[in-house]
């Protein structure tokens, strides 16, 4: 291995994830390499400050004026998002007019399919009770029909009990 | 408002920290921590206290950041592409056994020339202290890659430190 290969490895040997076998070979290679040895050192001692001062934060330039900024976004997204100026005393249709409607796709489809099912079922209603009052009609008549033909026949026999007596 | 505010004045050093270590711009970092927070007010309901406020948050920003890094066509993917300084070993110094270079200002200063890609594992393993599995999940690159990226950044950020040190 040469210098370069060896130095690929430094990071996982300054973070403690290479193999005892790897760890013993590198470090016999460092013992012997000045310049391998180095990149070690600087490797460990940038590793080290960061770890030293995690934790440690920049403050903002200006504090006050970045949350100033944050409120007003904030504030004026919520007056954009409140419905627009409704008067106190407007009614139910005026607020539901003046309402901005966002609709997803799935919910568009499932209104028109809603809309369509609630038309069918009416239509199919509708179709099948005007048939059926003509159908009641129908029957009517023909029971208006065999009713006059029995008492034709009830009258006649009448008579015919009314010769033999 | 109040709450959120005082919420503002708990972590925004924290936040604005974390944007400014990822972009190494002071502007950058500020706007990016200006979003965070709206984007934190907007989401705040969807919290569910599974893992701690501060890593939400935590990841809240990251995402940001990547987000804005995106926009801006920077890929994260880099390695040693052409136009960048060489990674190298530096001889010749009289001292091997200590880096007395590494102080704040000369180690902001070095992370901020990095590529953004470097700087981000640098920034997520070293500075924060994430795991590579972690830092690979949240760009969505291997651990081998991030492994990889952070010897590069680390090799280029002691290459930066020293060119520092001459420079004095």
């Amino acid at each position: 291995m040469n210098c370069e290969q060896y130095q690929e490895l430094l990071s996982d040997l300054v973070d403690g994830f290479l193999p005892t076998e790897d760890r013993n070979r590198i470090e016999s290679h460092l013992s012997e390499c000045v310049a391998c040895a180095e990149v070690r050192d600087d490797f460990g001692a940038i590793v080290a400050y960061c770890q030293e001062h995690r934790g440690e934060y920049d403050a903002v330039p200006n504090e006050r004026a970045l949350w100033l900024r944050i409120s007003n976004t904030i504030e004026a997204e919520a007056i954009g998002a409140s419905p627009a100026n409704v008067p106190s005393g407007a009614n139910r249709w005026f607020r539901l007019m003046n309402r901005s409607w966002q609709l997803s796709f799935g919910q568009l489809a499932a209104s028109v399919a809603a809309i369509v099912l609630v038309v069918s079922i009416a239509s199919v209603i509708g179709v099948k009770q005007l048939s059926g009052g003509s159908g009641v009609q129908t029957a009517g008549l023909n029971l208006g029909t065999v009713n006059v033909a029995l008492e034709d026949r009830y009258r006649q026999q009448q008579q015919a009990i009314a010769y033999w007596k | 408002m109040k709450s959120f505010e005082e919420l503002y004045q708990r972590h925004n050093r924290r936040v604005y920290s974390l944007c400014l270590r990822m972009t190494g711009n002071v502007t950058e970092a500020e706007d990016l921590a200006q979003e965070v927070f709206i984007q934190l007010f907007r989401k705040i309901g969807s919290f569910r206290g599974e893992s701690a406020f501060t890593t939400w948050l935590h990841r809240l920003t990251v995402n940001q950041v990547l987000m804005h890094f995106r926009k801006r066509g920077v890929r994260l993917e880099q390695t040693t592409e052409e136009g960048e300084v060489p990674v190298q070993i530096v001889k010749g110094t009289e001292n091997p056994n200590a880096m007395p270079v590494v102080d704040r200002i000369a180690l902001d200063k070095a992370i901020a020339q990095l590529p953004p890609g470097y700087r981000t594992v640098f920034t997520l393993h070293d500075i924060e202290g994430h795991e590579h599995e972690e830092i690979a999940r949240m760009l969505g690159c291997s651990v081998g890659t991030s492994k990889s990226q952070l010897h590069k950044a680390r090799m280029k950020l002691r290459g930066l430190l020293r060119q520092q040190i001459k420079a004095r």
